[in-house]
């Protein structure tokens, strides 16, 4: 009686793992790689090839991660951090990804850009939601943050087993496909993209009033939780503004978010817009994309100002001295200085 | 049973009634051919036959039909 | 929810879990719990008339049973036994009262199906009647009536199951949980097949003990029917739907395109549907009567009729071609014809029975003439080529082609596909019987060239094209290894590895080239900047 019951369970399970090899063949293959053109879709997957344990990480949408370079930081001031932020990262997504990252890298202090306070429910862009979800590992986060971010016609199936959505690429494959089916190379620098382009003409945006300056439900509701959620873990939070010279910023939106970090102990707001001067941010050399992403050079200068700022304010250690830290992040450095003096060479 | 495998004969010529056992399984005769069968069957031996009987069994072979011939007439 | 989809999926598996733990006896219960549950999330509210359906049948079913008691109480089986007349006159009476009940059950199930289905379609035609001859059109109609899922389907089954009361094929289920699982067992709702009680109760009843070779053909099945509907039938849909609606448009070769497409969709949507249906019911151990044999190898159209949507062919044949055409009427009438002529005489019942099912089936289809006429073609087609058949036997001879030849094969089959998709025009042509013509006849008369760029304009990429053909010649090679064996059979008789590489193959191939997601409804996004 009891062979048959354990041949069924046997045949199940090898019909379960063939299917799951099936499923990961398939989606390694199909997944866009993200290597050869738009690397930042790379950013949320190479936090957990952070060697160290972390000291902060930050989040945010695009102006983050080509505005804060870790690698430089650690140079300066020898505390180990990563850029964990993607193109158009909306505030719910920022919250999961926080959640996923205190689960597998504990930080020190964790920063969020809040320049996505402005969209709410009705934002919604296909590309961005894959490129900041389809690098987090399966969790129950993960499918939630899918869940959040989805449109209808999205199915959430398709997260969870991303060859159900990629799988109409099959006559776009190429050889990058095959080749890093297997391990992608790190294309990132430590979650910092280099913008290697400027906006040399300085052009006058128009300011274009509001009636109303509310943030939407959702993106407020889930600064709440993420808010508390850093009070309940016991992580320090800095709400920022990274700097950019488009004008769609508002000081009602300044006071509105003072007035909600305020209500907690550990959390703070800063608008380095106003600090671009201090900084010497040169409007007409260290911007990019219309003015709203620093490029390498405004990334250096902000860098130093913002790594400063967040080592003094929350006592970020120096770990420069510690062989397990250095042995890694000196190494980081070398290929950040590299690479990014070649871009440099070529944007002048 | 000679004038019903005449019928029969006029009906598909070139099979073999002595022997034939799947009139209806092997799709030889299809429903036109019941029906012409039926609409003969009734004329020659005067009976009635239902949509009751019209059943593949009654119909497989020559002897069957024969079978229900006979069974029809008696009633 | 869709046959297709994770939800039905995970339904399915819930399903069989259930099933299979619960104790032997009250396996079907499982069934008739989630058939109720399938029909409630589809319709919701709308359930009740497939409730009322099974209800009105089982009370009918029950009375039947009762009369059939009474009728051995009014006349003791001794007197029948010893008087002929005696048992002429108990199985008159029975008769009578059974028709009886049977009429009633039928006025209700098929009211219901009329009024909810083909009212608008009458009061459409009755009013056009007042238009021409009176000059108004006031009649408003019921307005829009919802259709409940599956009511074509289940309305035929569960009155063939009266029927068949009728005529003692089979006893009455005196269960009525049992009896309503009949009715609306979840797996053919959507699409049929049109089961007979005496095909499907024993298995459906009965608690299947779990045997490892149903649930590994039920997944064989589903992973058939799921590629057919994915890699062919979706991949088509679009382009058939566009090209048909744009028929003004574009030129005769594309309708002609068009036409031969949806033959191929529509097998490869139904048949792969119904594979899913047999298979999900395999995994209960419940067996469902197959209902496509390879049609497009039919050689005539009678034979595709009896090659396609099978259980709806053989319904209109048993209840209602023969009963019509051997009826005492048509054959007096046919009887009165013969005393002018002979020949037309013989064919009286026939023929008149013929177009009677064939109008009826095209209505079955849809409440529109264009289905109707759709219909009578299929039904005179069949009347004229049985009268051609002597023609054909003589043209045969003279020309010393032989029956069974390749070539005469050939050409025959090829000649019935091409009737049937010529006749699919009626189906396709949503506008009406006007537009049906126009296309027949930019198919004959305005041919032209074809361009890739307008296909892919029509919702035909190259590479759509590409896997739809290389699908379609898949599946024409099955077909052909499943003239002698079906090919579940053969692929019993490969070794484990074999079977586990071509399974995993197909759900590779499935999963690579089948027609879902957003990739084919959105824009490609990678390319996308930010």
């Amino acid at each position: 009686m009891k062979r048959p019951i354990y041949g069924l369970i046997i045949k199940s399970l090898c019909v379960l793992i063939t299917a799951w090899l099936l499923f990961t063949v398939l989606d390694r293959i199909f997944m866009p790689k993200y290597v050869e053109e738009n690397t930042d879709g790379n950013v949320t997957a190479e936090f957990y090839r952070a060697d160290t344990p972390l000291d902060a990480v930050f989040f945010g949408s695009s102006t983050v991660y080509n505005a804060i370079a870790p690698d430089k930081m650690w140079n300066e001031f020898g505390f180990s951090s990563y850029t964990r932020a993607s193109a158009s990262q909306t505030i719910w997504q920022s919250y999961y990804l926080i959640r996923d990252t205190v689960h597998y890298n504990r930080p020190k202090l964790v920063t969020l850009d809040v320049s996505f306070m402005k969209y709410g429910e009705d934002f919604y862009e296909e590309a961005s939601n894959r490129k900041t979800i389809d690098g987090m590992k399966l969790s129950f986060d993960k499918l939630m943050c899918a869940r959040d971010s989805m449109w209808e016609e999205e199915s959430l199936y398709s997260y969870a087993f991303p060859i159900l959505r990629f799988h109409s690429r099959w006559n776009e494959l190429r050889a990058e496909d095959f080749k890093y089916a297997l391990r992608r190379p790190t294309v990132t620098y430590d979650g910092f993209i280099m913008g290697f382009r400027n906006d040399p003409d300085i052009e006058n945006y128009e300011v274009v009033e509001k009636e109303d300056y509310s943030f939407p439900p959702k993106a407020a509701e889930y600064l709440v939780r993420i808010m508390e959620y850093c009070e309940e873990e016991d992580i320090p939070l800095l709400l920022m503004k990274t700097p950019t010279y488009i004008n769609n910023w508002f000081p009602e939106y300044d006071r509105q978010l003072e007035e909600m970090a305020g209500k907690y102990r550990n959390v703070e707001y800063v608008n380095f817009d106003y600090c671009a001067d201090i900084i010497g941010l040169d409007r007409r050399a260290d911007y990019m994309d219309g003015h709203s992403h620093l490029n390498i050079c405004g990334a250096e200068k902000f860098s130093g100002f913002f790594g400063k700022y967040i080592k003094d304010r929350y006592g970020l250690p120096d770990h420069r001295q510690d062989d397990t830290y250095s042995s890694v992040w000196n190494e980081r450095y070398t290929r950040y200085c590299i690479d990014g003096e070649i871009g440099k060479a070529a944007l002048k | 049973m000679d004038e019903l495998i005449d019928i029969l004969k006029g009906i598909h010529p070139e099979v073999d009634y002595e022997t034939e056992e799947a009139l209806i399984d092997s799709r030889i005769f299809d429903s036109f051919d019941i029906v012409t069968l039926v609409g003969q069957l009734t004329e020659e031996y005067d009976i009635e036959i239902g949509p009751e009987d019209l059943l593949p069994e009654n119909f497989n072979s020559a002897k069957s039909i024969y079978e229900l011939v006979c069974r029809l007439m008696e009633e | 929810m869709s046959f297709v989809s994770f939800s039905f999926a995970l339904f399915v598996a819930a399903a069989v879990l259930f099933y299979y733990l619960i104790p032997v006896r009250y396996r079907y219960l499982v069934l008739l719990i989630f058939s109720l549950l399938f029909y409630y999330l589809a319709c919701g509210k709308y359930i009740i008339y497939i409730l009322l359906a099974s209800l009105v049948t089982y009370i009918s079913s029950m009375l039947m049973e009762k009369e059939k008691q009474k009728v051995q109480v009014l006349f003791p089986a001794e007197e029948t036994a010893a008087d002929r007349n005696k048992k002429k006159e108990a199985k008159e009476w029975l008769k009578k009262r059974l028709k009886r009940i049977m009429i009633i059950d039928l006025l209700l199930v098929f009211g219901t199906l009329s009024v909810l289905k083909y009212s608008e379609f009458v009061f459409a035609n009755i009013n056009l009647f007042r238009l021409l001859f009176f000059g108004d059109r006031k009649l408003r109609g019921l307005g829009d009536l919802v259709l409940p899922l599956g009511i074509s389907f289940y309305t035929f089954q569960a009155a063939g199951y009266i029927i068949d009361l009728y005529y003692k094929r089979i006893d009455a289920e005196k269960n009525p949980f049992k009896l309503m699982l009949f009715v609306t067992f979840f797996p053919q709702i959507i699409q049929g097949p049109i089961s007979r009680f005496k095909d499907l109760s024993p298995t459906l009843f009965a608690g299947n003990r779990f045997e490892r070779e149903n649930i590994r053909k039920g997944l064989y099945y589903i992973l058939f029917g799921v590629a057919k509907k994915l890699i062919i039938a979706d991949r088509l849909s679009l382009f058939v739907q566009r090209s048909s609606a744009f028929y003004k448009d574009v030129n005769g070769t594309y309708l002609l395109l068009t036409i031969l497409f949806y033959s191929l969709q529509l097998y490869a949507d139904f048949s792969g549907g119904i594979n899913i249906t047999i298979g999900t019911a395999r995994l209960f151990g419940v067996e469902v009567t197959e209902n496509f044999a390879r049609p497009f190898f039919s050689k005539s159209v009678a034979e595709y009729w009896r090659r396609w949507h099978i259980t709806l062919g053989t319904w209109f044949r048993d209840y209602i071609f023969y009963p019509i055409s051997i009826s005492k009427n048509l054959m007096n009438l046919g009887k009165k014809v013969s005393r002018v002529s002979s020949f037309f005489g013989k064919r009286t019942s026939l023929y008149t029975a013929t177009i009677v099912v064939w109008a009826l089936t095209g209505l079955w289809h849809g409440a529109e003439w264009r289905y109707v006429v759709w219909g009578l073609l299929n039904g005179i087609i069949m009347c004229v080529s049985a009268e051609l058949e002597p023609l054909y036997a003589w043209l045969n001879r003279k020309a010393g082609w032989k029956d069974d030849s390749f070539l005469h094969k050939a050409f025959s089959i090829i000649r019935t596909f091409l009737i049937m998709s010529f006749l699919r025009i009626f189906d396709l042509s949503f506008e009406g019987i006007r537009m049906a013509l126009s296309i027949l006849k930019r198919i004959l008369l305005r041919q032209g060239g074809i361009t890739m760029s307008r296909l892919e304009e029509l919702g035909l990429s190259q590479n759509d094209l590409i896997i739809s053909l290389a699908g379609i010649a898949l599946l024409f090679v099955i077909s052909m290894l499943q003239r002698k064996k079906s090919i579940y059979e053969r692929l019993m008789g490969l070794s484990l590895p074999c079977r586990w590489v071509i399974c995993t193959l197909s759900v590779a191939l499935i999963l690579v080239f089948g027609y879902y997601g957003l990739g084919y409804s959105g824009a490609d996004f990678i390319y996308m900047q930010f």
